[in-house]
């Protein structure tokens, strides 16, 4: 074949330029450190990546709301707690009330405390957790849901459980409704027991002994059952912690330039260049007129 | 023979040795000037064909000054070149695509879309939350902003391609006026340079579409694109674009001025111009405009059902009738007024997020040809990362092709400096020798002279 100097020509600076662009390709990579900086740099990687994001993006949402969803778990807990120590205390006063020894001014004494017991666990029951009622049912923004007028407790709230996501397709109930609580007869025999002292009715001040510690038991089951719910999320927590994990490992080897590779890549295409460039500046100079005289 | 024969013979090898150098610095300057074939100087035996027995004289003289060319070579390049046109543009205008959607990237449709599902999660994690409600309205602006701008960079895209295709034609219909001029001369007078220009404009027409030319006994052309001609004899065909309204959008064609048919070109930058501009961006906005329409009534129908935390309901979310994403827009009393998002299905539950849930569960609902809002935006642009990808690995591999026949186009027609002087010094030489047999001659006719 003849060669002429257009071919030449044409032929290096075709090698000059595929060089060029190789190292361009491996210097974004380095400079951005994406191996997908655009989907046409592969377009089948990229549908896994978007799929990937996407779940974990979700994931991070569910944590999200798992956090909330706690929280409100928590404040309940606490606040059912402390109503069973309210109990617990009422109790310690029928025992002591129960005592034949006692005169009317003693219950008198022991009224008056069962009423700040009583009032106490009615502000327990309008807790708040970020300014909305949590034993309202699904009512948050009710203020005050249940109210007391010395002989009876009103509940305004709804009898409807809040309902989660904290999973896909996995929903929890995070709250304990009023109704739930009044069906404890938290407030009735408390109430009961008020009158009783009132009224210095020994049968009925006695009875409340096993009555509260019903109610105890009754308070403790609402407890427990929450608790649970907290321990499915916490575990639920963790798994999606996991899986995101391994998610993110996952999309960083789809998306992410092995550093390694594109630096020694680019390396190499760089001694490909030099050597494109010398072969060049040979080239070009290269002329019989250097040899005629 | 004759004394003065030999001066005759040394005086055609001075002239024809004269003409050859002047080729060769006629190749020299030429080296770089695209479409030159170089010339090739041929020498012959002025008096062969006269000869007569026992004439010892012969002479050379240069008259065939051959331009070298391949017609095998030049029309491979013809068929081959345009789809190396069509390919360059297919990329730059796919590139163009990729970028307008800007995927995967924090401006595109896509973030904003996966943006805008995240807020109703988080206003179902928390719907009694004012702030979580701002939130879903900034981001589904955002959303709104981002179909607007890409269907109206798509319509603005397509504009440049029919400005782009004009002008182009322009230039065309200009190529083909000057290829007629070059068609009147040459039957007058049959020039190597007019050939060379001749070559040259059909090389660059086939930059455009793909060109057929037949070449009379003069070496006039006819030029003709699928089928119908463009250039006869000094006659020109002029091309136009014209447009057909297709319900509110159009189509872009090029036809002879005055036709009502056009003209079938599939391939070159007006090929790749118009399969773009007919098919591929109306088929990306119909994809596009069936994402933003589903999103808005799949998203409305939710919310009306809902009830917000004062129990207004009924409420649009996305203005009603959206249809296309260039009047995708969230409704403007949800964007004047955040509170009125709906969160809960029942009223007086403030509580209650199944509407917010139901929402954000639109991400992984099938309601979009069996897939999701989400997958089906995705399968948009990796179609487009394909196109591109593809059209690019076709680009590299077409680039060879042409490059190896211009090598052999180069092979044949093209200067080489070595050669040329080579040659140059052979004409010298020769030049030379003939200049001697000058002053040889002058030294016979001197002897001669001195006897007398």
């Amino acid at each position: 074949m003849r060669i002429t100097d257009g071919m030449v020509s044409r032929n290096l600076l075709t090698n000059i330029n595929s060089s060029r662009e190789t190292m361009n390709v491996y210097s974004q990579q380095q400079a951005t450190g994406k191996r997908l900086n655009k989907v046409s740099d592969d377009p089948v990687d990229y549908t896994k990546v978007e799929s990937f994001r996407s779940i974990i993006i979700k994931n991070d949402q569910y944590l999200d709301g798992i956090g909330l969803a706690k929280g409100y778990i928590d404040i309940s807990l606490t606040s059912l707690e402390q109503m069973n120590e309210g109990i617990m205390s009422a109790k310690d006063i029928a025992l002591k009330a129960s005592d034949v020894s006692q005169t009317q001014k003693d219950y008198d004494v022991y009224k008056d405390q069962i009423e700040d017991i009583i009032e106490d666990t009615i502000s327990l029951t309008n807790s708040t957790f970020m300014g909305n009622s949590i034993f309202a049912g699904t009512k948050t923004d009710t203020e005050n849901a249940f109210i007391y007028n010395s002989t009876s407790v009103t509940y305004t709230g709804n009898d409807k459980k809040i309902s989660r996501k904290i999973a896909d397709n996995y929903y929890v109930d995070v709250n304990v409704t009023g109704r739930e609580l009044i069906n404890t007869n938290l407030f009735s025999r408390l109430i009961d027991f008020k009158e009783a002292l009132a009224n210095g009715d020994i049968s009925t001040i006695s009875d409340s002994i096993d009555r509260l510690d019903e109610v105890s038991e009754s308070v403790t089951k609402l407890n427990s059952s929450l608790g649970s719910v907290k321990m499915q999320i916490i575990n639920t927590e963790n798994r999606i912690n996991t899986a995101n994990l391994n998610l993110k490992s996952y999309l960083s080897n789809l998306e992410d330039a092995d550093m390694a590779e594109a630096i020694t890549n680019y390396k190499s295409e760089e001694t490909a260049y030099q050597a494109a460039l010398h072969a060049t500046s040979n080239a070009i100079n290269l002329n019989i007129l250097n040899f005629l005289r | 023979m004759s004394i003065s024969a030999i001066l005759d013979n040394s005086t055609r090898g001075i002239q024809a040795n004269k003409n050859a150098i002047e080729l060769t610095s006629e190749n020299i300057a030429n080296i770089n000037t695209p479409g030159y074939s170089r010339r090739l100087a041929t020498f012959r035996d002025m008096n062969s064909h006269m000869a007569k027995f026992g004439t010892i004289s012969g002479s050379q003289i240069s008259e065939d000054l051959s331009r070298t060319t391949n017609d095998f070579i030049n029309e491979q390049f013809l068929t081959q070149n345009p789809n190396l046109s069509k390919y360059e543009m297919d990329t730059s205008l796919f590139t163009q695509i990729e970028d307008i959607f800007g995927e995967p990237g924090d401006s595109g449709i896509g973030a904003h879309l996966s943006e805008f599902w995240t807020a109703w999660g988080d206003l179902a994690s928390d719907p009694e939350s004012e702030p979580a409600r701002m939130v879903v309205v900034d981001k589904a602006i955002a959303l709104e902003k981002a179909f607007n701008r890409v269907s109206k960079e798509l319509t603005n895209m397509k504009k440049n391609i029919a400005t782009n295709l004009a002008g182009n034609v322009e230039d065309v219909n200009a190529k083909l006026h000057v290829l007629a001029e070059i068609n009147k001369e040459i039957s007058a007078n049959n020039s190597d340079s007019l050939m060379d220009e001749r070559d040259k404009l059909v090389s660059d027409l086939s930059n455009y579409f793909e060109v057929q030319t037949y070449e009379g006994d003069h070496g006039e052309i006819t030029v003709a694109a699928a089928g119908q001609i463009l250039v006869s004899g000094d006659d020109v065909n002029e091309l136009e674009v014209y447009t057909e309204t297709v319900g509110s959008d159009y189509n872009l064609f090029v036809r002879i001025k005055g036709n009502s048919k056009d003209i079938n070109i599939k391939t070159g930058e007006l090929g790749s111009m118009m399969s773009v501009a007919n098919d591929h961006i109306p088929n990306y906005r119909v994809q596009l405009d069936n994402v933003a329409s589903n999103l808005a009534n799949e998203v409305n129908s939710i919310h009306q059902s809902g009830y917000d935390l004062d129990d207004h309901t009924g409420i649009l979310f996305f203005k009603d009738n959206i249809n296309s994403a260039g009047n995708f827009a969230v409704n403007s009393l949800i964007a004047k007024n955040p509170y009125l998002v709906a969160s809960s299905s029942q009223p007086g539950e403030s509580a209650n997020s199944n509407i917010a849930r139901q929402i954000n569960e639109l991400q992984n609902g099938n309601t979009l040809n069996g897939i999701s809002i989400s997958d089906y935006y995705t399968g948009i642009a990796t179609d487009i990362g394909s196109k591109v990808k593809k059209s690019t690995d076709l680009l590299n591999s077409q680039e060879k092709i042409v490059a190896t026949i211009q090598n052999q186009k180069d092979s044949e027609s093209g200067v080489s400096l070595d050669e040329e002087l080579v040659n140059l010094s052979k004409y010298q030489q020769a030049f030379q020798a003939s200049a001697k047999l000058v002053s040889t001659v002058q030294d016979l006719v001197d002897t001669i002279l001195t006897l007398m």
